[in-house]
């Protein structure tokens, strides 16, 4: 594969004129012809009209202070944000047919800002999974090992930057489907803090808890993603009226910097290699990691799917083929709406509209729902301490690298247990991000999982960066 | 019908319509007339994607209603999802206010029966959209869906029938009097839910309620609650076990059917809409509506009835703006508030009432009228002489005096002429005189109607009946 | 505790159709599953996490929307979204 620049490489590049954007389309569709038949990363794939917008990018020139700061850059973007005129396929079935009438406000943003967007990337269905292997579209393959998973449920946004079929990528991330793929084909992928980016244009998972996210190979492309796609939006009435603060990137590890690791996390991780990985940065930067203790952690993937899932049975509740989508007409309205729904939705989709059904109903409800409700509070509460000790938490994205495709599929509780790093931080509303660790295990990539407080998206940002050099 | 055995407890749920430009999640116009699916969006269709932004007016008008029934604002309130399917509820679910609504605990005055309506809460929600059902299919029209509607709930102090007819309408009143609603309930902006329930007097337990939908006018809340309490005394008499159901209204047939149990029998799964923060007002805000708010018709009546109005009238002019304003009209021009009941109010009403008309189409411009009133002030118009006038005024629109010259209604004032009329009479009924002589007074109403036929009604009946009685 | 008989009840409750074997192996996770969340309920936590600001208001201007249904569906007639009939 011809390996990609960074945006910020690649943007040098073109001011300079050593490279047109016409080039790296051809790159692009180079490795795609190569890698794509394995990996799967592309649901839709749309290379002549990319190929079109960049011969116009070059033509315009690029101007420092003039150009739009993404012309000529080439990004994927998951098959679950809307793109005006394109397929929305969230990889499901019942979704079969419809074609966007309108754009995500990341996207409007991204096109504003003059980037190339290249087709919609594969995921899980409805982004429900971490290993991208529920897509109807057939699961997608880690461009690293072509036996095993990429992560999910952004998988497809990963490994098509991977493989070089994409400069960056936009995910979302739930709880750790942008950090979690990120971490198993070794890419930069970043979860803003709740709030922080629109979710206009997203379609709905689990909506107390969905972000979107870039995804790219340097921590300093995925912030200038960031900042674009971030900041107030009042078509979405959850995000934060106020806007984040610029980002600064030094490369510099503050002097009295404090990072804390969650003891529960690691006293639980059974592959040591994974935990030298993850702390070998920070030990030869001479960073002091102090230990915190997080009890409710333990429970996080019980109280994550327990939120997670009511809100999916009221998310996906509009899907039944009568405005748009696919629709399995029977006799009756009843009937069609038992069959449209029974058959346009996967197993795991379906398992997760079962079970959150039955979390919020009568007589369970307090059980199920409340439950998680109160449980979240008090998860924020123990991290709002944490912070109170330390400016940043570490600890390793994932309990293991890429494991082997069908491996734990068929058991959906091992597979829910595959989140339990990256769920926490997201339902106390944090900023997190996974980077790359510079030692691999097995030839495999490991994730390194940076938190940092609420709103802190910037700081956190920097710091990262900062480790990357390390 | 009521029997004093039993005794009824009603409670009312009312949704009405806000009178917005625009729905309560999107930018829509609010617009059923226009061509079916031409005033929808990715919102209100519910798309992949989309997410509610709230309407800013609705807000306000739930507000200004919640002041006007007396309740507490609450200065947070929250947003709620309510699920259930169906094709004209894109979303699977509503958005709808349930543990903590806009508003709690008001009451409403029930005019003429000294008697006051505890209301539970009021919250804001979004309307679904139009069915049309046929047998061999359904249609479906997305132009209403997500329109902000207004939930009205009271505790169940509601007595009868009548009752909850006077309160619907006092309510729908203050609604149109604030701007809130225009509350037409046959074009469905105004819909009304009674549920009822029967007891043994002296019980303090409440009797299996009945609820009761699709009610399309006063008159059908009226027969549906009366047939209800009829069917549920009819089976506590018969000992029949009564089970809570929900009845749809049958225009045609002025029946009720009972709605199949799993039709009803739902779970909401309410959970709060995580995609809209709580609703935080400011309670300057609420003081600054709470200030500019109209006269309530309450207090309107108040005010009528202590500058000496019956109580029917301050009742119809609380009620009507059109006759209110014409008779404050008349007022300007110097009519006493007697004279412009009675004239108005009384003599006016009735002639339109008779040709089955309303006061758009009354054609007396109010000058006019307060000219008819001054020359039967004045002693020019005798009373039987201004009701002549005041319906050919009413026919033809024109002016009091060129009418009354032309129609010679002029007031006969001379005595002379009274008294020859007066002699007349008496002479051409000798035997009835004769009655009035031996004591029999009342008889001279008969002499007075004949007399003032004479006089073809142009004078002033007291001043004849004097004349008469001065006579015999 | 969730039973294997409930996901009847709650696949009605969803609208979701299941085979036979669909519902065989839904209801024996559903246990497996549901069980794992019990730890959680023994805890007895409270507590609330809302949003730190308020509920934004939009102006009521109305605004026209170029959308039309035929892009979406082909089940139109007259305008409206054809559905099949709500049979007793």
């Amino acid at each position: 594969m011809k390996e990609l620049p960074t945006i910020a490489e690649l943007s040098f590049e073109l001011h300079q004129g050593s490279v047109r954007a016409k080039d790296v389309i051809a790159d692009i569709r180079n490795n795609v012809s190569t890698h794509e038949e394995d990996v799967n990363a592309y649901i839709n794939l749309y290379l002549d009209d990319a190929d079109t917008q960049a011969g116009l990018a070059d033509d315009a020139g690029y101007l420092e202070g003039k150009t739009p700061v993404l012309s000529g850059i080439p990004i994927a973007i998951k098959d679950n944000i809307c793109v005006k005129g394109w397929p929305c396929t969230c990889a499901s079935k019942i979704l079969e047919g419809f074609l966007a009438p309108y754009d995500a406000t990341v996207i409007s943003r991204l096109k504003e800002n003059g980037a190339i967007l290249l087709g919609k990337t594969n995921l899980d269905e409805f982004a429900m999974g971490a290993s991208n292997e529920t897509s109807v579209y057939g699961p997608v393959r880690n461009p690293l090992d072509l036996e095993r998973v990429p992560g999910g449920s952004s998988g497809g946004s990963v490994a098509a930057v991977g493989y070089g079929g994409a400069v960056a990528a936009l995910g979302s991330d739930t709880g750790g489907s942008v950090r979690q793929p990120a971490s198993f084909c070794g890419l930069v992928g970043f979860r803003p803090s709740y709030g922080r980016v629109s979710r206009w244009g997203l379609v709905a998972f689990s909506s107390s808890l969905d972000q979107i996210g870039p995804i790219a190979k340097t921590v300093e492309d995925a912030a200038l993603l960031y900042s674009i796609i971030a900041g107030p939006d009042s078509n979405d009435s959850t995000t934060n009226p106020v806007p984040p603060r610029e980002i600064c990137l030094s490369g510099d590890v503050p002097n009295d910097v404090k990072v804390g690791i969650i003891t529960e996390c690691f006293e639980d991780l059974e592959d040591k290699r994974v935990e030298d990985a993850v702390l070998a940065p920070f030990q030869k930067a001479g960073i002091k990691l102090q230990e915190l203790s997080l009890p409710l952690v333990r429970q996080s993937v019980a109280g994550y799917y327990l939120l997670v899932m009511s809100e999916v049975s009221s998310n996906l509740a509009r899907y039944d083929g009568i405005r748009y989508g696919s629709r399995i007409s029977k006799l009756g309205l009843k009937e069609t709406y038992f069959s449209t729904r029974g058959q346009g939705f996967g197993d795991e989709v379906t398992r997760r509209i079962l079970l959150g059904t039955f979390g919020l109903s009568s007589g369970y409800i307090d059980a199920y729902y409340n439950t998680a409700l109160s449980y979240r509070a008090a998860l924020a509460e123990q991290y709002e301490k944490a912070f109170e000790q330390v400016d940043f938490i570490l600890t390793p994205t994932m309990p293991s690298t890429a494991f082997k495709l069908g491996e734990k599929i068929a058991d959906p509780l091992q597979m829910y247990l595959a989140d339990i790093f990256t769920a926490s931080n997201a339902l106390a509303a944090l900023p997190c991000i996974s980077i790359p660790a510079p030692k691999r295990v097995d030839g495999l990539p490991v994730g390194i999982q940076l938190t940092a407080p609420r709103w802190e998206d910037s700081k956190l940002l920097e710091f990262a960066h900062a480790v990357e050099q390390i | 019908m009521q029997s004093s055995k039993y005794e009824v407890i009603i409670g009312i749920e009312v949704h009405t319509q806000l009178a917005t430009r625009s729905k309560m999640f999107c930018r829509c116009e609010v617009n059923v007339d226009a061509s079916p699916n031409t005033r929808v969006c990715p919102i209100c269709l519910g798309l992949p994607g989309v997410l509610p932004q709230t309407n800013e007016t609705a807000i306000e008008l739930g507000i200004k209603a919640a002041l006007a029934l007396g309740c507490e604002i609450n200065l947070e309130s929250r947003w709620a999802r309510k699920h259930y399917f169906s094709p004209d509820l894109p979303k699977g679910y509503q958005i709808t206010q349930f543990d903590y609504p806009l508003a709690t605990g008001g009451e409403l005055e029930l005019p003429g029966l000294d008697k006051k309506v505890r209301i539970r809460r009021l919250h804001l929600e979004e309307d679904a959209g139009k069915l049309t059902h046929t047998s061999r299919e359904t249609l479906v029209d997305f132009n209403r869906c997500g329109v902000p509607l207004a939930e009205i709930v009271t505790e169940p102090d509601i007595r009868s029938a009548e009752e909850a007819d006077v309160y619907l309408k006092e309510l729908r009143q203050i609604l149109r009097a604030l701007g809130v609603s225009d509350a037409e309930m046959e074009r469905g902006h105004f819909r009304c839910e009674p549920n009822i329930s029967v007891r043994p007097r002296g019980q303090s337990e409440l009797g299996v309620r009945s609820e009761i939908k699709n009610l399309n006018s006063f008159k059908a809340v009226r027969e549906g609650i009366e047939r209800a309490v009829k069917d549920q005394i009819k089976w506590l008499e018969e000992g029949k076990e009564i089970v809570q159901t929900t009845y749809l209204w049958d225009e045609r047939k002025r029946k009720l059917k009972p709605m199949r149990e799993k039709e009803t029998a739902a779970d909401y799964r309410y959970f709060p809409e995580p995609d809209l923060p709580p609703l935080i007002l400011d309670i300057e805000k609420v003081e600054g509506i709470k200030k500019i708010l109209p006269e309530l018709p309450a207090s309107k009546r108040r005010r009528l009835l202590a500058e000496g109005l019956s109580r029917q009238d301050a009742e119809l002019l609380s009620a009507e703006p059109g006759w209110e304003s014409y008779f404050l009209a008349l007022l300007q021009e110097d009519i006493s508030v007697k004279e412009a009941s009675t004239w108005l109010l009384n003599e006016a009403r009735g002639i339109l009432t008779e040709r089955a008309e309303n006061l758009s189409e009354f054609r007396i411009p109010v000058k006019e009228m307060a000219s008819l009133i001054v020359l039967h002030r004045r002693g020019k118009l005798s009373r039987p002489a201004a009701k002549d006038l005041l319906a050919a005024m009413a026919d033809s629109g024109r002016a009091a005096e060129e009418l009354m010259k032309e129609m010679d209604l002029a007031a006969v004032s001379d005595e002379g002429v009274i008294e020859e009329a007066a002699k007349k009479v008496i002479d051409e009924n000798p035997d009835i005189c004769e009655k009035y002589r031996k004591g029999k007074t009342n008889v001279i109403g008969f002499l007075l109607g004949q007399t003032m036929k004479e006089l073809r009604g142009k004078a002033d009946p007291n001043t004849v009946r004097e004349v008469l009685t001065g006579l015999l | 505790m969730a039973t294997g008989k409930e996901i009847l009840k709650v696949a009605l409750l969803a609208r979701l159709e299941l085979t036979e074997e669909e519902r065989g192996k839904f209801g024996s996770e559903f246990e497996k599953i549901t069980a794992y969340f019990a730890e959680l309920q023994k805890m007895g936590i409270s507590g609330e996490l809302v949003l730190p600001y308020s509920c934004p208001l939009s102006s009521d201007n109305p605004r026209e929307y170029d959308i039309k249904l035929e892009d979406l569906t082909r089940h139109i007639k007259d305008g409206q979204v054809l559905i099949p009939p709500w049979l007793a």
